[in-house]
């Protein structure tokens, strides 16, 4: 006969009910051993010495960024200082990454050489994670005073990102379709609205049944792209989707209608725009567009595109207003809490900021430094003929918005969920203009009642 | 009968009787012994998360800001009756599981059939043929976006050959043709899939009964109809339910290709929900799983109503 032993239920639940009561238990016991635990204060002490850096960029901008890391840790070697800093791109997905550590209170890295970042910035500088750095930056004797005007971003006088490439907004003309409609942008740029529409029409190629073919203009028909040309037409006009305050909107009024009329007619008076089009990047590379607005991030890929001879001009003036998009890639440090590795960060965010000519001109990028601006390599870098509608936009003054929302996926210039998908509406002809603004201001000022949005100022 | 050891061939324990009865023998105890990793990680990895998802669904959990309320019901009444986005977003989801539920059985099975036919070929297409279930939604994504380009994709390209048909045909840029662009997506994808379970179901079938139905004067139809589609009711409704719940949670073309655009037409459930992950907004999201789970379930049920599940002993 063999030994068995007789569990009942009552037993089995009994044992159940211990076992989990005991996992719980060992839940908040095992965080207070770690918070107190002498070996994982020892672990933190030692992971001191690694400095976690990540990237959100494409390429080439990520490999560049990832050999000035490599740089650093050569001269931190050298120095024997025993820091080392250990770099990690993640494009896409970088705010989902954020939001997980976020949630997890741990992970955070220590600093993020990011996009534009301007999605997520104002939510992690409200929510306390991202700190001011000019206590940290003061301390070690960061140049202010070599960043060049319009470059710094304060609030309440408070930098929490630096600028390490800065952007705005120009056209891209393709200088072939140009030459074959006989335009020439020494003579007679597309300086004004009126003028690139002169020579969008020029370019437009169009079928036998009078569809779009090739746009002079490129414009998607949905998505962030269309949302940026309403919000450029917008503020040359004088509107905006924010107040200054960022506790109001701007855009439901004739300025907001008559930017979306102009999008329209590039569609359907004008034909200039095939509304159909998608992947506005590809397009524009492989040549079946004529006139593309974006930013200056576009140089570098648009350089490295074989048979692609492009010039850029500067955003085009429009009823005595001319719009673009102040905005740079940010690099900020999150607060790990430890003083030490906010310490070791701000002295990686000087060094960089030091050479960021030398980044700048091998990305392609605009440098915010005076320094940087001076040297032989920037100044002869090839992007530089391409980059001076950037610098006419800070030091012209074009009109450009000044705050973003802790919501950042919402607004972020145009780009926005809330902004897009109301605007798609007019653009896929399921609303009038005034139904989609009246059903954005709704839904823009609902999120604003909740919380305003965040104002920074420009220096 | 009586049963009995020598009957049996193995020792028999006679149930006990009150609080006392052999519930767990020693070879119970091993069994359940080999089950406890996969019990930790499903308690770990699946129940908790799951209890916690609850959890914060009663509340305004947002990661960032502090201060979590106790909300009771408003997220869900919220989702229901204010918020235009969820509502899109079920629509297109239903209007995709529409699509893909029927085509990826119907296209399953002829696929089966052929190649459990062993006609010419059957070998190499039953690998051509599951091949794209191997692949990930990021790089089917990623193919497809190109395949379905408006002006110089595959599809495009083909397709425009037919006298009538344009050369311009917006896949992915038109309200009315992003879904069933996505839907086509996931028919080649996961069609492969269907197809292998319903192979499966027809080399269960005895070839007795196939050769019965032909000696008794059927045809091919009939004796798919009459015999070889009732022996595949199981197999049927387990691949109905399957692509459905698959469907029911799309994700990866929207994040990868359309971003829920245009104009939120391609907005699924699952999308949204990690747009509010995306927002912070936990209890909200948390809220927008929990009724995506109760949709899935009454579409299951209503699927089990209808097909009425039978079991083959």
């Amino acid at each position: 006969m063999s030994n068995k032993k007789n569990y009942s239920r009552r037993d089995f639940l009994k044992l159940s009910a211990a076992a989990g009561a005991g996992a719980l238990a060992a839940v908040p016991a095992s965080r207070a051993w770690a918070g107190s635990n002498p070996i994982a204060g020892l672990r933190r002490k030692l992971q001191t010495q690694e400095l976690i850096v990540w990237a959100d960029r494409g390429e080439p901008q990520a490999s560049i960024l990832n050999t000035f890391v490599d740089m650093y840790n050569e001269k931190l070697a050298a120095d024997g200082s025993g820091v080392t800093l250990k770099f990690e791109n993640i494009h896409p997905g970088i705010e989902e990454r954020l939001a997980a550590v976020a949630a997890a209170r741990d992970g955070y890295p220590d600093i993020v050489l990011a996009n534009s970042g301007e999605s997520y910035l104002p939510q992690y500088i409200t929510g306390g994670l991202i700190p001011a750095l000019n206590p940290v930056l003061d301390e070690i004797g960061f140049a202010w005073d070599d960043l060049l005007p319009g470059m710094q971003r304060k609030i309440d006088g408070q930098n929490h990102w630096m600028i390490y490439s800065a952007s705005a907004f120009l056209q891209f003309i393709n200088l072939d379709h140009a030459a074959a409609a006989g335009l020439d942008i020494e003579s007679n740029p597309p300086d004004s609205t009126e003028s690139m529409l002169e020579w969008a029409d020029a370019m437009t190629e169009r079928d036998a049944n009078g569809n779009v073919t090739r746009s002079g203009f490129l414009l998607t028909g949905s998505g962030g792209h269309p949302g940026a040309v309403w919000g450029n037409r917008l503020q040359s006009l004088g509107g905006s989707v924010l107040t200054d305050d960022g506790a109001g909107t701007n855009f439901n009024n004739d300025m907001g209608l008559e930017a979306i009329d102009w999008l329209m007619n590039c569609f359907d008076e004008w034909n200039i725009s095939d509304i159909n089009m998608t992947d506005r990047y590809n397009q524009w590379l492989t040549g079946n567009a004529s006139i593309f607005w974006s930013g200056n991030w576009v140089i570098a890929s648009s350089l490295q595109q074989e048979g692609l001879n492009f010039a850029t001009w500067k955003m085009p003036s429009w009823q005595g207003g001319r719009a673009s998009r102040a905005t740079g890639e940010a690099m900020f440090m999150m607060d790990t809490g430890d003083q030490d590795r906010m310490m070791a960060s701000g002295e990686f965010l000087k060094w960089f900021t030091e050479h960021l000519g030398e980044y700048n001109a091998e990305a392609g990028d605009i440098c915010p430094t005076k320094s940087g601006s001076e040297l032989d390599v920037y100044v002869n870098r090839p992007s530089a003929p391409f980059a001076e509608p950037v610098h006419q936009a800070y030091d012209e003054g074009f009109a450009y918005y000044t705050n973003f929302h802790p919501d950042g996926n919402v607004f972020n210039y145009y780009f926005g969920e809330v902004v897009t998908r109301n605007l798609d509406n007019v653009w896929q002809g399921l609303q009038e203009p005034q139904e989609a603004l009246d059903r954005m201001q709704e839904e823009v000022q609902e999120i604003l009642d909740d919380r305003p949005a965040l104002a920074y100022t420009i220096e | 009968m009586t049963i009995t050891k020598e009957a049996l061939g193995t020792e028999v324990v006679p149930p006990s009787h009150g609080w006392n009865f052999t519930f767990f023998s020693r070879n119970d105890l091993i069994a359940y012994s080999f089950l406890l990793p996969f019990a930790i990680f499903f308690g770990i990895f699946t129940l908790g998360p799951f209890i916690t998802g609850v959890g914060l669904s009663f509340t305004d959990h947002h990661i960032l800001r502090p201060g979590t309320e106790f909300v009771g019901f408003e997220n869900y009444v919220e989702l229901v009756t204010d918020d235009p986005v969820f509502h899109r977003s079920v629509i297109n989801t239903l209007y995709y599981t529409a699509i893909l539920v029927p085509a990826t059985v119907i296209i399953g099975l002829l696929l089966a059939l052929y190649i459990n036919s062993k006609l010419f070929g059957h070998t190499f297409s039953r690998i051509i043929l599951f091949a794209p279930y191997v692949l990930s939604v990021s790089v089917t994504s990623l193919v497809w976006a190109w395949i379905l380009d408006s002006q110089y994709g595959l599809l495009t390209l083909y397709l425009s050959k037919i006298p009538g048909v344009p050369s311009n045909i917006p896949w992915l840029s038109n309200i009315h043709l992003v879904m069933p662009s996505i839907a086509l997506l996931s028919i080649w994808w996961q069609t492969g899939f269907s197809m292998i379970l319903f192979l499966a179901g027809l080399q269960d079938i005895p070839n007795e009964l196939i050769e019965a139905s032909k000696i008794d004067g059927a045809g091919t139809f009939q004796t798919f109809w009459f015999v070889t589609l009732p022996l595949l009711r199981p197999v049927l409704t387990l691949t109905i339910t399957l692509t459905l719940i698959v469907s029911m949670k799309v994700f990866g073309p929207m994040y990868i290709i359309t971003q829920g655009g245009p104009a939120a037409r391609s907005y699924s459930v699952v999308y949204y929900l990690f747009m509010q992950f995306r927002r912070l907004e936990l209890g909200y999201a948390s809220s927008v799983g929990i009724l995506l789970l109760l949709m899935i379930l009454l579409i299951t049920l209503i699927r089990m109503i209808l097909l009425r599940d039978q079991t083959t002993s």
